[in-house]
């Protein structure tokens, strides 16, 4: 009996003291605790690469090809200024030239964020509108005269040996036969006619390593414009699209692309180490189309008077047959002078603007 | 009469039964919320432990001077004890400190905790994703902003001080990332920044701020970055998109930290009470009654039992003479 009280006594206060212990441990100690957080970023990529390299035109040309203006005095091709016969400094092309490098373009890269490609193209290509042209040369004035000027329409196997025309104000009209007066006469020189727009020179859009740049012989391709053909490709890879033509036959595209985050623009775009070449050959090796060189010498006329002095402006003129399709009554036909940008184009360019921002 | 006796035992014993059915399953109830409350609390370790005579010859304040006195006294139950002090003990009250801190995204802080300041991949306001990184990595890019915050709670049952400090960094050290960011407490205070100003990284390292919790409330803070679309400087936006490509990773850091301590002013109170739930029953008298009713209800079937048996005993007692 005594043993169990005793037992009951211990367990009692063991549990006192246990109780105790924790309360009286609880109030010993000094309490602090620490927490951290943390997290980092790196910046996001973008790495968008536009690339141009290269001209398409040169303001000289040795062996047919664009040469540096600095680097050699022996050309084959130089725009010069007539009156004085200085250097003019700006781009050319001629028959015989070509830019076999061409001019490269390349976008590419994988960035991280959305963007847009803001893109402007600007093309422009020499032309000679169908119909029939030629050069007007004034018949010095001793040579036709009121006593000679039947023998002018002797005829051999039925035309005329030679055709004399008279300029009334800016036509040329043939001038009768029956009829002599005190006036200057023409005759017409490098007589063609053109049965097609002719599109002289060629262009080609290549990746640049398959070796086919623009070809150097004509096969048929200028009767296309080549370059209209180069900027539907571009047009359908940026998102462009074409304005109204100019005054000047330039035809703007304009047009915005978009892109994910992490898009690969090479393979988005389709534009990566884009070459375009050119050309503007001799002869048509192909025989395909007819009179190049007279359509080629026609053209270098209309440049050659387009940057004539003004003093010497009646020297030759170049003129296009306005026929009024009335084979019954010729004498309505007449030659005037084409008009720029609807009979012909000199000028050719290739312009792109191409602009890659991260969009919000 | 013996008919009515057991009719009413067995009434009273029904009522009982239901009574501390009632009464568990209100305990029960109510006992879940205390669980969830205290789970990933980060209890108070001690740091400086003191034996019986230490605790008795400091003062219980620290401001105050320990006495002579007190340093002879060797009891650890808090005899005697500084003329003028009260020293706590056990029959008063249990000190159970406790911190935690806790963000948005229910994540509590430990050492070194990852937490979403940054993400991998940013929406614009329609919902579509427009920054995404390519290998999971967090990214900041032009454009890319977000909030992030996070609550500091005094679980225990004593108030605490804390200190909030935020480290803000570049890598590497040579290269400026233009993010801007600014801090600010759940009272509308800028612990850096303001409403109309963002500051850039290296003023964001310097960013601190105290303050007290009493027990069982919290406070909480949100740290605002940005990365502004239109920064004025594309062309050094872009070098620094043209680096990262090139494999250069230049990244911002962001580390915050807290130390919360038993404050020396036991009196106070800050910080923002949790939402009361309208609950104020006293849990301790649900619970005696549910026992008292199981008891009371056990002691009945056992008298009920042994009724019983008794008169069935009766019964054939009489039977028999």
């Amino acid at each position: 009996m005594r043993k169990n009280k005793m037992m009951r006594a211990a367990s009692a206060l063991l549990v006192a003291v246990l109780l105790t212990t924790s309360t009286i441990s609880g109030t010993f100690a000094k309490y602090v605790t620490t927490s951290e957080a943390k997290d980092e970023a790196r910046v996001a990529k973008w790495g968008v690469e536009l690339q141009v390299v290269g001209n398409l035109y040169g303001e000289t040309y040795k062996d047919s090809i664009v040469a540096d203006t600095a680097a050699t005095d022996e050309f084959t091709v130089q725009a010069v200024h007539l009156s004085d016969n200085t250097v003019a400094e700006s781009d050319v092309v001629a028959p015989g030239t070509k830019n076999e490098d061409g001019f490269t373009f390349s976008l590419k890269g994988q960035p991280e964020v959305d963007g847009i490609i803001t893109s402007e193209m600007k093309i422009q290509n020499i032309f000679l509108e169908a119909g029939s042209y030629g050069v007007m040369l004034p018949v010095n004035e001793d040579v036709v005269t009121e006593e000679n000027y039947s023998e002018f329409f002797e005829k051999e196997g039925g035309e005329l040996i030679v055709q004399l025309y008279y300029k009334d104000g800016d036509k040329f009209y043939a001038a009768p036969e029956a009829t002599w007066a005190d006036r200057e006469y023409y005759t017409l020189e490098d007589a063609v006619v053109v049965a097609q727009r002719y599109y002289p020179v060629v262009y080609k859009l290549d990746n640049g390593d398959d070796g086919e740049n623009a070809t150097d012989y004509k096969d048929g391709t200028i009767a296309i414009n080549t370059m209209e053909e180069i900027a539907t490709i571009i047009e359908t890879q940026l998102g462009l699209t074409p304005g109204a033509a100019a005054a000047d036959t330039s035809v703007t595209y304009t047009g915005t692309k978009a892109f994910e985050a992490n898009d690969n623009l090479a393979e988005v775009i389709n534009l990566d180490d884009k070459v375009i070449t050119w050309a503007w050959s001799f002869t048509d090796v192909a025989d395909v189309i007819d009179n190049i060189d007279k359509m080629d010498t026609i053209l270098g006329m209309l440049m050659a008077k387009d940057i004539t002095p003004d003093d010497d402006e009646d020297s030759f003129i170049v003129v296009k047959l306005n026929d009024n399709d009335t084979p019954a009554n010729d004498s309505d036909d007449y030659f005037e002078a084409p008009t720029e940008y609807t009979d012909y184009c000199l000028d050719t360019k290739f312009e792109l603007k191409i602009t890659v921002a991260q969009t919000d | 009469m013996k008919n009515k006796k057991s009719f009413f035992m067995i009434s009273l014993a029904l009522i009982l039964l239901v009574c501390a059915a009632a009464s568990t399953s209100v305990v029960l109830s109510r006992m879940n919320v205390f669980l969830l409350d205290d789970e990933g609390a980060i209890p108070m370790v001690a740091d400086n432990m003191l034996s019986g005579a230490e605790f008795l010859a400091s003062p219980a304040f620290p401001d105050e001077e320990p006495s002579p006195e007190a340093e002879k006294n060797d009891s650890p139950s808090g005899g005697n004890s500084p003329a003028g002090t009260k020293i706590p003990s056990a029959s008063d009250f249990e000190i159970d400190p406790g911190f935690m801190v806790i963000d948005e995204n229910d994540v509590i802080w430990g050492t070194e905790t990852e937490v979403e300041i940054f993400k991998a991949t940013y929406e614009n306001g329609e919902g579509f994703i427009t920054v995404n990184s390519d290998n999971g990595d967090k990214v900041v890019a032009p454009g890319t902003e977000n909030s992030y915050t996070f609550k500091l709670k005094n679980t225990g049952n004593v108030p605490i001080k804390y200190v909030l400090d935020i480290d803000a960094y570049i890598t590497p050290g040579d290269n400026m990332i233009p993010v801007e960011a600014r801090v600010n407490r759940y009272d509308g205070e800028w612990i850096v920044g303001g409403q109309k100003l963002w500051v850039d990284v290296p003023v964001l390292d310097t960013a601190a701020d105290e303050g007290t919790l009493g027990a069982g409330k919290y406070t909480y803070y949100t740290l605002d970055w940005r990365w502004p679309f239109e920064s004025g400087n594309d062309e050094y936006d872009t070098f620094l998109g043209n680096l990262a490509a090139e494999g250069e990773d230049i990244t911002i850091t962001i580390v915050i930290k807290t130390v919360a301590t038993a404050t020396d002013d036991p009196g106070r109170d800050d910080g923002i009470t949790p939402p009361d739930t309208g609950d104020d029953s006293i849990l301790s008298l649900w619970i005696a009654l549910a026992v008292g009713s199981v008891v009371l209800m056990l002691i009945l079937v056992i008298f009920l039992y042994k009724e019983k048996k008794r008169s069935k005993r009766s019964e054939a007692e009489a039977r028999e003479s």
